[in-house]
């Protein structure tokens, strides 16, 4: 029998550790979703915990795509800090991200 | 015969028949969780598929958008107007690319009259999205304009005050493209 509460607790790592899901603004509505799933669900429901798991896991495992999610998220950084004081510098933001 | 039910029957029917509710209630509430799951999957979906198609030209985009603001830290705001209004540009050509795939697929069969009539309205949904955008836009190009004017004037007190309000709305004027840019980039996908 699958174990529904460890499966949820897998998932919710993934999503939490998720730059993908962070961009898209996903994690706090999916953590809510899992949050909310009866532990008594049956087979043909938990295909909702697996697809998120195999959707995330796919984008961390693809390196292309991480990139192109690391430098939105690094335009973000500069958004907020720029944003709290227009004279802040950016230069360590962008260490992470090859701009070549 | 007439029977009637004691005290005790009824508080076990009572019971039964709220247990029942409650069973009901929670049944449905379940579905309502499942029905939320399952969009937000969906979402999430949707965003990989969009990735996946135009990682490139975002990744491009995104790269232009910190090049720029390195080379010109002070106009950070413009640059990154712009890069999000790019991005959103990939986002509808993109949504675009599915609805004709889709719409290819489904003529194919009478019934899929309905999914393409969803598409349209997401489309629609999405056409409204951008045209906020480019209001956004084209007050950030009128208050950059403006303040362009202050620039080249003589610098009395006056204008000098004007000036600085300008630049406080122009900041704000930014920021507010800027937000709502990468709030709703992906949102519409």
């Amino acid at each position: 029998m699958i174990n529904i509460i460890d499966k949820k607790n897998r998932v919710r790592e993934l999503i939490n550790q998720s730059l993908f899901c962070k961009l898209l603004n996903a994690q706090k509505k999916l953590l809510r979703g899992l949050d909310n799933l009866p532990d008594e669900i049956d087979e043909r429901d938990i295909g909702l915990i697996d697809a998120i798991q195999m959707i995330v896991e796919s984008s961390e495992n693809d390196p292309e795509m991480q990139e192109t999610i690391k430098i939105f998220l690094r335009l973000e950084e500069i958004k907020s800090r720029r944003t709290a004081d227009p004279k802040a510098t950016i230069d360590d933001l962008t260490d992470q991200v090859n701009l070549s | 015969m007439k029977s009637y039910k004691s005290s005790l029957d009824q508080v076990v029917d009572y019971l039964e028949q709220r247990t029942n509710e409650m069973r009901q209630r929670r049944l449905e509430s379940k579905e309502q969780t499942l029905e939320e799951i399952a969009t937000n999957v969906g979402d999430l979906f949707r965003g990989f598929n969009f990735f996946k198609e135009k990682g490139a030209s975002l990744k491009t985009i995104g790269k232009e958008t910190i090049n720029n603001i390195l080379k010109n830290p002070g106009s950070w705001e413009d640059f990154l107007t712009q890069g999000a209004a790019n991005a959103q540009k990939t986002v509808a050509e993109h949504m675009r690319e599915e609805l004709e795939k889709k719409a290819e697929i489904k003529s194919k069969t009478v019934k899929s009259l309905l999914n393409v009539e969803e598409e349209e309205q997401r489309l629609a949904a999405m056409r409204a999205n951008l045209e906020a955008a480019e209001v956004l836009l084209q007050d950030r190009k009128r208050v950059l304009t403006e303040g362009q004017k202050f620039d080249t004037i003589d610098n009395t007190e006056s204008l000098k005050n004007k000036g600085e309000q300008m630049a406080t709305h122009r900041r704000e004027s930014g920021q507010r493209a800027a937000e709502g840019f990468f709030a709703n980039l992906f949102g519409s996908l």
